[in-house]
């Protein structure tokens, strides 16, 4: 199997998402497509796999001309894609989601033949080694799993050739683990495998080969282990990042405290837990998603209530009992769902970004005030809108977050919750996301971050705390010299 | 997203021919349907172009335009009230009945008001500390006072003798301005800053577009929510009582079905029904529009249950062309 694409052009509007851009995907290897938000690779993949249709350029397989007009037309000549998005049906059993296309087959006189479908089903599971059972109920199954499901289901066509469209967005530590696994094995059964991914710990785990978009443009391609990961990066960016993304640590921090947390605890999801935090100081924690780090910002926050223990903001004893009460103690809280829980989404930027503490003169929203503290907040963060009143809508996700961002630095607030600030955001808004949170703290901030990327919480802390099932399993007092690989070791 | 929004407005830049008046038309289609359909009035009938038509579908849609005040608050804040008809029935009852027991004429409005803002709060507890649905709470509110109101006098409708209050709230006139319609300035000019201009209006959008978002922004979610009731509780209220001063009396059945024409004109005027977006204007020129048809149908002479179709026709297309693209 070698799929060809040769000089593929995409216009979107006035935007050129894909210019002159040329790849070769051979079986029984993995193929990385790599780059920042908007550099074409998605399209690229979309293309290859028959959800999108190219202005011009040709692709062939095997030599033969393929032109699929659908993602049926693809399934036909042995392509099969899976997508970002989860798309199990909760209320289907395992094997009706793997074989969903396919239940006509599997029926005689309109009544499903139970026992050839869950047979089927395991078969196609079995054959990269999945580790479920069609029995299993779906609510019993992790994410990582249900992709599992989803690839199971590309394979139920016989594909040849598998693609992934940033599979591992919603997943977390764990989940990715079992999606690379099964990549592996369909790469080792000779398929040929693409994907798109923003981790580049995952190509480097996984990726035999890769090719670097930028702007449209292809970039390059390369074999794995050809470039580390700063290499990798700075071709994405297009700018030198040899010396790393993360800004420099502070000398030291002025000594007084911020939050004091005595014995916080919440049931079976969070030991009590003790843990003070000075001034200017980037504490970071890690773990997986349930570990106790998202419940403990969420405590802090005022989201939750903790079941024991004290809390202490500045020389104030007693937790926020409300969202509101936290921002009104200067506690400002960035969530991790940013479209949900983060932004509105309905709203402008300017709106976003006054909505914790909206300027007022008595009862009367000032739109003036409001205007030049969104305006000072854009210019701070890089944020890139068309203007303040445009609809949140039309940023891109970096963007969006860094008005989330924004939202929490307008308040000037004394302590700043961060569950993962840059999910889904591309290393150029990192890059800003990382300075003004540095800059920030210079003035006194104290900051608690959350996050999956143990890369940023490395790059970033001033500390670490690692935590699994609610018990904190380490304190790294020195991040500089800690690896991804020690604090897997603590978190699992 | 970026990438469409970013060519759409450089064409808004450079597009200056019919291409932008089409956009100009497109985004403000209830305006345009509003001028043809009366357009088409002045043409087919012939009675219907003179300033006594146009006070007569003020008055008219006096009603529904108070009404849809305090409603905008509701589904901007992505809840609705059904209740709102027989909270103005209720309240018309309950003035009358509090006239009738002697309660002074100065008083005896501001208990109903206050009332009809109290069973508001209630809705608005119902809905935010028990989390039910509101449309489930008001469907409930709706059926108890409305049999609230044919029970306190078993159906009867109760007589207002009280001139002052029928002329103050409905038959009297300053500098020339029938009561109904000062009353509906009043209400819409309150509704329009408390919307627009305050901390609370943006709060009700805050909570319309993403209630966890506020909530997580340190906005005080329920209580904008309650708020929002109250208010719709007030003016469905003060809209039963001009109904009463109308007919000079109580009757337990007048506000009935009122609710559909307010919930209609507040979308019809491009207030989102999921919530975030809204406007106090639009739901006013969605009034009047709905009374303007009503009255141009009954002037043509066709008979009330054609009437019906036509009205419930127009208005699915209005909203049709008026949504968000």
């Amino acid at each position: 199997m070698q799929i060809v694409a040769s000089k593929i052009s995409r216009t979107f509007g006035s935007t050129r998402a894909l210019i002159d851009v040329s790849v070769e995907l051979h079986g029984g290897e993995i193929h990385a497509l790599v780059g920042e938000n908007g550099a074409g690779k998605s399209t690229l993949l979309k293309i290859l796999g028959g959800a999108e249709r190219p202005d011009s350029g040709s692709m062939t397989i095997d030599g033969a001309p393929y032109r699929p007009a659908s993602l049926n037309e693809a399934v036909a000549h042995g392509v099969g894609l899976v997508f970002q998005e989860i798309t199990i049906n909760p209320s289907l059993t395992v094997a009706e989601n793997i074989l969903v296309g396919q239940l006509n087959r599997f029926s005689r006189g309109g009544l499903l033949t139970e026992k050839a479908l869950a047979r089927r089903a395991q078969e196609l599971l079995d054959s990269f080694s999945a580790k479920i059972s069609v029995r299993q109920s779906l609510s019993s199954l992790d994410l990582g799993q249900w992709k599992c499901i989803e690839i199971a289901r590309a394979l139920s066509t016989r594909p040849e050739a598998v693609f992934f469209d940033e599979s591992t967005a919603f997943l977390n530590h764990r989940e990715v683990e079992v999606v690379l696994t099964a990549m592996r094995a369909l790469r080792d059964r000779g398929l040929a495998v693409a994907f798109v991914s923003h981790h580049l710990a995952e190509v480097g785990a996984v990726a035999d080969r890769l090719t670097i978009l930028k702007d449209g443009r292809k970039v390059g391609d390369f074999e794995a282990g050809e470039l580390d990961r700063e290499q990798i990066q700075s071709l994405m960016v297009g700018r030198d990042m040899s010396k790393g993304i993360y800004p420099e640590r502070a000398d030291r921090v002025d000594g007084r405290t911020a939050l004091t947390l005595t014995n916080v605890g919440a049931g079976a999801q969070l030991a009590p837990l003790s843990l003070t935090v000075q001034q200017g100081e980037i504490v970071g924690i890690a773990g997986l998603k349930g570990a106790g780090g998202e419940r403990l910002l969420e405590i802090v926050a005022g989201v939750e209530r903790a079941s024991s223990g004290e809390i202490q903001i500045g020389d104030e004893a007693g937790a926020a009992r409300s969202p509101s009460e936290g921002w009104a103690k200067g506690v400002a809280y960035l969530p991790g769902d940013r479209s949900g829980e983060g932004v509105i989404v309905s709203a402008s930027v300017l709106d976003n970004l006054v909505m914790a503490q909206p300027p007022r003169h008595g009862p009367w929203f000032d739109r003036a005030r409001a205007s030049g503290l969104a305006t000072e907040m854009v210019d701070a963060l890089h944020i890139k809108t068309a203007s303040i009143k445009a609809p949140s809508s039309s940023l891109s996700g970096g963007n969006l977050q860094k008005v989330v961002l924004g939202k929490c630095l307008a308040v000037k607030p004394r302590i700043l919750l961060l569950n993962n600030p840059t999910r889904g955001v591309d290393v150029g808004a990192r890059l800003e996301i990382y300075r003004s949170l540095r800059e920030s703290a210079a003035q006194g901030l104290a900051i608690v971050v959350v996050s999956e990327d143990l890369n940023e919480l490395i790059g970033l802390s001033d500390r670490i705390l690692v935590m699994r099932a609610g018990i904190v399993t380490a304190r790294i007092d020195d991040p500089s010299g800690a690896t991804e690989d020690a604090l897997i070791r603590y978190m699992t | 997203m970026t990438m469409k929004t970013g060519s759409g407005s450089q064409d808004d830049r450079h597009s200056f021919g019919s291409a932008a008046i089409a956009r100009l038309l497109l985004d403000n289609i209830t305006y345009v349907v509003f001028a043809a359909v009366t357009v088409f009035f002045m043409a087919v009938a012939p009675n219907f172009a003179s300033f006594g038509t146009a006070e007569a579908i003020l008055r008219v849609t006096a009603l529904v335009s108070i009404m849809a005040v305090g409603m905008s608050f509701v589904i901007i804040c992505a809840e609705i009230d059904l209740s709102v008809g027989s909270v103005a029935s209720w309240s018309g009852m309950l003035v009358a009945m509090l006239l009738e027991a002697g309660v002074p004429v100065q008083v005896a409005p501001i208990i109903a008001l206050l009332g009809g803002g109290g069973i508001g709060l209630l809705t608005g507890l119902l809905v935010t500390k028990l989390h039910i649905p509101s449309f489930l709470v008001t469907l409930g509110m709706l059926s108890v006072f409305s049999g609230l109101s044919l029970t306190v006098t078993t159906t009867m409708p109760v007589p207002i003798i009280d001139a002052d209050f029928a002329d103050v709230l409905w038959n009297g006139d300053l500098i020339g301005v029938p009561a109904p319609i000062w009353w509906t300035l009043i209400t819409v000019l309150v509704g329009f800053y408390l919307l627009h201009y305050t901390v609370f209006g943006r709060r009700v959008f805050a909570v319309g577009g993403g209630v966890t978002a506020a909530r997580f922004s340190g906005i005080k979610t329920d209580q904008t929510k309650i708020w929002a009731f109250v208010l719709s509780g007030m003016t469905a209220s003060l809209a039963g009582m001009m109904l009463a001063a109308r007919s000079s009396a109580g009757n337990p059945s007048l506000g009935q079905g009122l609710e559909l024409d307010v919930i209609a004109a507040v979308i019809i005027g491009g207030t989102s029904l999921f919530g975030g977006y809204g406007s106090i204007l639009g739901a006013v020129v969605g009034a009047v529009f709905i009374g303007t048809l009503g009255f141009g149908l009954l002037v043509m002479g066709l008979s009330s249950s054609i009437q019906e179709v036509i009205k419930g026709i127009i208005i699915i297309a209005a909203v049709a062309l008026n949504r968000r693209r």
